[in-house]
């Protein structure tokens, strides 16, 4: 029996024990598989297969890099704990999706780093492959270890581990990564070479770097025929990215300041991607990604024809809640046939004065409105988003969340359309994270037991109303990930530590350890 | 609207697609041939399809039983394949469609296969008889003849089981748990093929 068999026959039998084995093998329909190309490119994603294929940031890169003659981009995702336990039992090294070869036999690993609680999944997933975690204790055989995504807005936390990262769009720059990789294949003449494409950061060189965009966003490749899971994934729906950037600038907020300008597809490029994802995935749900939805210029143009489209054959289309005044009737009754998940709003503070202190552009009227609309229209659910923790915030602001919930529930007792369907008002509480990149940033995040103290505070005031659901972000996690966003390079160990000792993947809350996370920290 | 019946094959790493995933995968590769499927009516419609006796994750098929009831015009049956199957993840694929001759509650006996990778086949003369627990904690006797396994080689069994036994369960019974199954044929009480 020849080692692949004995592999296959391995792997069979894991996958008979672990629980969700489509995970595991791809297959999936529009799956693309190259062999022998002559740069193999591993597209990691750190937590499992449903979150890491409702990403659309790895569904561009996957047609990008597939795109190329010369290239094959494979995927691979965090394994749950069964299957970790699974591949170290039976010592098979963690491998990618298409071809099943384990990441060590890769030229270039890259990982999409969108959330700081997955740094440490990354280093699991190394480690599960047989690949050395630290970048200066690599052998010059191992593959190249790039990292790119939201995260890298301070790349220092995780910059011992790679041997480069991206800043920015990834669009272009991936592209020029494997050209280079083409000419250049000693890593050091590699690195020297690539820290002078721009966007392109290598921690080994501290070199200065700058934020890339893509050339021209309108025309940049977009992946109108993805892989479709075959199993139940996080956001089973197809997606079109209307926009890049958000023109908005709220203080807190990371992804408007390293995702400007703001750039807008045209309406055309738009509704002929829509019907080339809509056809080749069969998805029953049309989703339009972007910071701002309501702010893009065309949308009331957009939406009718992209309803052309979807109406007659049954797919909902998702639509933002706010900005409706510019629709007409006529729209908004076509939006309100087509959509089933009811309002979202993101007030992010609950008093007037917090929202213009964070640049947060939206007024009690604005959101009463828009309610007052949609109860008249016979829906009957919200869902209202906050931050507590804000710089500056008093008590009064965060009793101020409870008076606009009761605002809401207000308006559904004058104008509700549908009184014998009870309203539903949904309130959620993050806790404010001081993020890099943002005016924000060098604030001091409310400790634990202040967040707390704030949560109870609203609870009490919410308590009692059965039409109002509260529920809140765990505060220590929070505290965690302000942790792991400010540092510099001294909490790389801390990271390790935690991947080493941990049960599962922290980002989950069954796995969160925040003993584990105090003790690496040395708090 | 026509009640349409699709035989189909479950292989490779399709096999590892739960049966509830495999519903989904079907309802997008209508939607990609462009083929509407009816709804029942209501409050909540849902697609009228039902696959007929699921298939336990990791089992492989070559004779799945799905029946679809199409708002389309689909015209003749026989094109169904051609145009479908290119919808399809590789591994799945539809063998026939037609029109439904037999009712579900027809369904007798289940063919399987099952190979082991080290080892051989040890079969009893006088069959196996082993208890099984039920959902409702119940505890049933079940035996399997002799008769109702057939030696293909060494390293492969064939079984003729009720729908509601499971091969692997008979499998782990003779001591080979992890035995690859692929299901090979249905039949009604006549022995003839379930169509």
């Amino acid at each position: 029996m020849c080692y692949i068999q004995i592999m296959n026959n391995t792997l069979h039998s894991i996958l008979q024990r672990v629980q969700k084995p489509a995970r595991y093998v791809g297959g999936e329909f529009g799956e693309i598989i190259k062999t022998g190309a002559e740069v193999k490119f591993a597209l990691c994603f750190p937590d499992v297969y449903e979150i890491g294929m409702s990403n659309l940031g790895i569904q561009i890169l996957y047609k990008i890099v597939n795109d190329l003659p010369y290239a094959s981009c494979e995927r691979c995702f965090a394994p749950w704990v069964d299957m970790a336990h699974e591949l170290r039992n039976a010592d098979m090294p963690l491998f990618a999706l298409e071809s099943g070869d384990a990441l060590n036999k890769f030229d270039i690993v890259g990982f999409s780093l969108g959330y700081e609680m997955s740094y440490h999944a990354m280093l699991s997933m190394l480690e599960l492959a047989g690949i050395e975690p630290y970048a200066d204790k690599r052998g010059a055989d191992a593959p190249l270890i790039i990292a790119g995504g939201a995260c890298i807005a301070n790349p220092e936390p995780i910059a011992p581990f790679v041997d480069l990262c991206v800043y920015g769009d990834g669009e272009d720059v991936i592209v020029e990564l494997l050209d280079l990789y083409r000419t250049e294949r000693s890593k050091q003449k590699y690195l020297s070479e690539a820290a002078k494409i721009e966007g392109v950061y290598v921690p080994s060189l501290r070199n200065e770097y700058k934020r890339r965009t893509v050339k021209n966003f309108d025309s940049a490749p977009f992946p109108t025929a993805p892989v479709v899971p075959s199993m139940e994934v996080t956001h089973d729906r197809a997606t079109i990215e209307i926009a890049r950037g958000c023109g908005n600038g709220c203080k807190f907020c990371q992804a408007c300041f390293i995702n400007a300008p703001v750039r807008n597809k045209s309406v055309d490029t738009l509704v002929s991607q829509a019907v080339d994802v809509l056809k080749h995935t069969g998805a029953q749900e049309l989703n339009l990604a972007s910071l701002s939805t309501g702010d893009y210029p065309q949308l009331a143009e957009l939406a009718e024809r992209l309803l052309d489209y979807c109406e007659p054959r049954h797919i909902n289309l998702s639509l933002p809640s706010l900005r409706a005044n510019s629709f007409s009737p006529e729209l908004m009754r076509r939006i309100s046939r087509t959509r089933h998940s009811g309002l979202t709003f993101a007030p992010e503070a609950g008093s007037q004065r917090m929202r213009d202190y964070i640049n947060k552009n939206l007024t009690e009227d604005d959101i009463l409105s828009a309610c007052r609309a949609a109860f008249e229209g016979g829906q009957s659910s919200v869902k209202l988003y906050f931050m507590i923790g804000l710089p500056t915030e008093t008590d009064e602001d965060v009793l101020a969340i409870a008076d606009l919930t009761f605002a809401v529930l207000g308006q559904w007792k004058k104008f509700a359309a549908n009184k014998k369907q009870a309203p539903r008002i949904t309130v959620s509480t993050a806790c404010f994270v001081p993020k890099p990149r943002t005016p924000f940033a060098e604030c001091e995040q409310n400790s634990v037991e202040e967040f707390t103290r704030k949560i109870n505070l609203l609870r009490d005031k919410l308590r009692g109303n059965k039409n109002i659901k509260f529920s809140w972000h765990e505060p220590q996690v929070s505290r965690v990930e302000w942790i792991l966003a400010a540092s510099g390079q001294e909490i790389a160990p801390a990271i390790l530590e935690v991947a080493r000792n941990s049960k599962g993947l922290q980002a989950w809350d069954e796995f969160f350890d925040y003993t584990l996370w105090e003790n690496a920290f040395q708090l | 609207m026509r009640k349409c019946r699709l035989f189909f094959s479950k292989t490779g790493k399709t096999r590892y697609i739960s049966h509830l995933d495999l519903m989904r995968v079907f309802r997008r590769a209508f939607n990609r041939a462009e083929i509407a499927v009816a709804h029942s009516e209501g409050f909540n419609p849902h697609p009228i399809m039902a696959g007929l006796l699921p298939l336990p994750t990791g089992q492989e098929s070559v004779y799945d039983v799905l029946d679809v009831t199409f708002e389309t015009e689909v015209g003749s049956f026989l094109l169904l394949p051609e145009r479908i199957n290119p919808c399809l993840p590789q591994g799945i694929k539809i063998i026939r469609a037609g029109v439904p001759a037999m009712k579900p509650a027809d369904i007798f006996a289940v063919m399987s296969q099952a190979t082991v990778k080290d080892g051989e086949w040890a079969v009893p003369e006088d069959g196996v008889t082993f208890e099984k627990r039920t959902k409702s904690d119940n505890v049933k006797t079940i035996t399997v003849k002799r008769a109702q396994m057939r030696l293909i080689d060494q390293c492969t069994l064939e079984f003729l089981l009720p729908p509601d036994i499971s091969p692997a369960l008979v499998a782990a019974e003779l001591g080979h748990g992890d035995a690859d199954i692929i299901r090979t044929g249905i039949f009604d009480k006549n022995g003839r093929s379930f169509v």
